[in-house]
This record gives structure tokens, sequence and C-alpha cells, in this order.
């Protein structure tokens, strides 16, 4: 009873078991980009995504004009992940997420 | 923001009827490619360095090597509108790498020409007397086969063409004729900048130029390949 109590009011061991969720936590979001020609834009966005604190990995496809990004969540957002993208000049679309646990 | 993904979709319903319409859009595709492309900047620089060289050595070599280069991106995507729908492997990422690299290379070998022809005599280099039409028809072949097959697959799509070889082939002329109009130019512009400049006086000049431009390539696409790895 007293334990169901302390969970009730947020305890500090819920919040670290929660925060630690979150950190090991990977999502994957699939991000439509438009405006790629070549292998050269290819290797633009590669390297600006993987230069994003908490990007894992990233496969970018130029025939189906997407990049496929795992990233932890706790890390980045998946708006930062598009705003890189139109940064460089390509336009990136709102991306369709999936969730993967670690 | 208007792409050329967005241009093409933007004439779907037309671009399937085969009219003359259908080929203007062709050939404004073929131009927006080359304007949207990253790399028609560093191989129109390389491309005048090679025609700078190439003009150092023999008066009027400059409009060859230019023309060369440009029939090479012409011949490429003349032949893949007919192979319209076997596109799909330039696009992967491992042909990504071994393009880039291919590319990195060349650039750095034609980098070396143009540094070497600095320790030739004037004689010497008038005996070689290799305008490098080959050299330089296979640079464009090869340069288009990585740079122009994702717009020219979208064109083609959009059209309908990969059933109608013969239709998917006339299309792809038409955009491959303007994708390569700007590195006809830059050559030409530079081929009459170095006739104007009074090419003995600046011969090493030009060719230390030609060969940086060169250089600067072959590094933008070493680093290409670098982050495909």
């Amino acid at each position: 009873m007293r334990a169901s109590r302390e969970a009730h009011e947020g305890s500090p061991q819920a919040s670290q078991v929660e925060t630690a969720a979150k950190i090991t936590q990977a999502k994957t979001v699939t991000i439509p980009i438009e405006g790629m020609t070549c292998a050269a834009c290819v290797a633009s966005v590669k390297k600006a995504l993987k230069a994003i604190d908490g990007v894992t990995t990233t496969e970018v496809s130029l025939e189906h004009r997407n990049a496929r990004v795992h990233y932890l969540e706790a890390k980045v957002l998946h708006q930062r992940l598009v705003a890189a993208i139109n940064d460089l000049g390509y336009k990136a679309e709102t991306p369709q997420t999936s969730m993967e646990s670690k | 923001m208007m792409t050329l993904d967005s241009f093409l979709n933007g004439f779907a319903s037309s671009l399937p009827n085969g009219s003359f319409w259908a080929f203007g859009v062709a050939v404004i595709a073929g131009i927006l490619s080359s304007a949207v492309c990253p790399c028609t900047l560093p191989v129109g620089l390389g491309m005048a360095g090679v025609v700078g060289v190439s003009e150092s050595q023999s008066r009027r070599n400059g409009f060859l090597i230019a023309a060369s280069f440009f029939t090479g991106i012409v011949v490429n995507l003349t032949i893949l509108g007919a192979l319209s729908g076997r596109l799909g492997a330039f696009l992967t990422e491992s042909f990504g790498r071994y393009w880039t690299l291919a590319m990195a290379l060349i650039s750095l070998a034609a980098a070396i020409l143009a540094f070497r022809g600095l320790r030739l005599k004037v004689y010497q280099l008038t005996t070689l007397r290799k305008p490098g039409l080959i050299e330089t028809f296979s640079y464009g072949f090869i340069f288009s086969l990585g740079t122009s097959v994702a717009p020219l697959l979208l064109l083609l799509t959009v059209a309908a063409a990969q059933a109608r070889p013969e239709y998917g082939l006339a299309l792809a002329f038409a955009f491959g004729v303007n994708r390569g109009l700007p590195f006809l130019f830059a050559g030409i512009f530079a081929g009459a900048v170095m006739r104007l400049a009074h090419i003995g006086t600046w011969r090493r000049t030009i060719q230390v130029i030609s060969g940086c431009a060169l250089l600067f390539v072959s590094v933008y696409y070493a680093r290409a390949f670098a982050a495909l790895l």
C-alpha cells in the first residue's frame, strides 16, 4: 500500500526509471525528401543527420527519395531532423514515425 | 519551395500524352536539373579547367573538349532513357559510393596532368597533341550516370514512359541536351577567355588555376565518398 502511494505521488525512483527508459528508447522516422539529384546530395543529407547528437544511424535513399533515421527521443526531436535537411536546401516533409524500444 | 520533383509532378497529366509540350517540359527539366544539382558548379569549374589546359596546348581544342564532355552526357542519358525500367540500380547507395570515388579519382588524375603540364616545355606539349576527347567523353558519361539518373527517372515515371521505350528515349534526349548545355557553355566561355588572354604569356598561370579547379572537384567528391562510408 505504501509502495502504491509512492508510485502515485511520482516517487524519485519512478521518475528515474522513466528517464532511463526514455534515454534508451530509440525511434525510427522515415522522412520524405524532395530535391536530391545525386549521390553527392545523399552524402550531404547523411552527413548533416549524423552530425546531430542523438542520431544513431541513417539510411538515405535516392531511389525512394527519403531518409530513414534511428534516433534517441530524449536527445533530439524529429523536427530537428527535418530542419537540418531543410537547411541544406532540400524539402523534407513530415516524417512517419515508428517506435522501437531497446 | 519549388523543387524539381514538384515541378515535374505538376505536369503529371500532360506528360504522358506524348505531345510537343511534353518535350518542352523535358527541356526545362534538364536545365532545372543542372541548376539545382550541387555538382554542377564544381564540375563546371573542373570542365573549364580541362578546357583551359587543352586550349593552352593547342588552339581550338577547348571547344572540342567541351563538346566531347557534352556529348558524353547526352549519349549516356539517351541510352538510359531506353533502359528506363532498369534505372533503379544506379540509385543505390553502394553505386553512389563507387561513383563518387570514380569521380574523385578521375578529377585527381586530370589535376595531376594539368600540374604536370607545367614541367613540360611548349614543344613537348604540342607533340603530345592529345585533345583527350575520349577521356572527356568518358568523364561526361560517368558524371551524368551519377547526377542525372534520379531526375531522369522521375521525368520518365511522371511521363509514364517506361512502357514506351521510344518515347522515353526521345524525352531523355531532350532532357540530356539541356542537362549538358551549361557545361558546353562553360567550356566555350573558358576557351574564349583563354584565347583572349594571350595564352603564351599566361600559359603556366592558366595551368595552375586549371589544376586547382580540378583538385577542388576531386576533394569535393572525395568528401562525398567519405560521407557515404
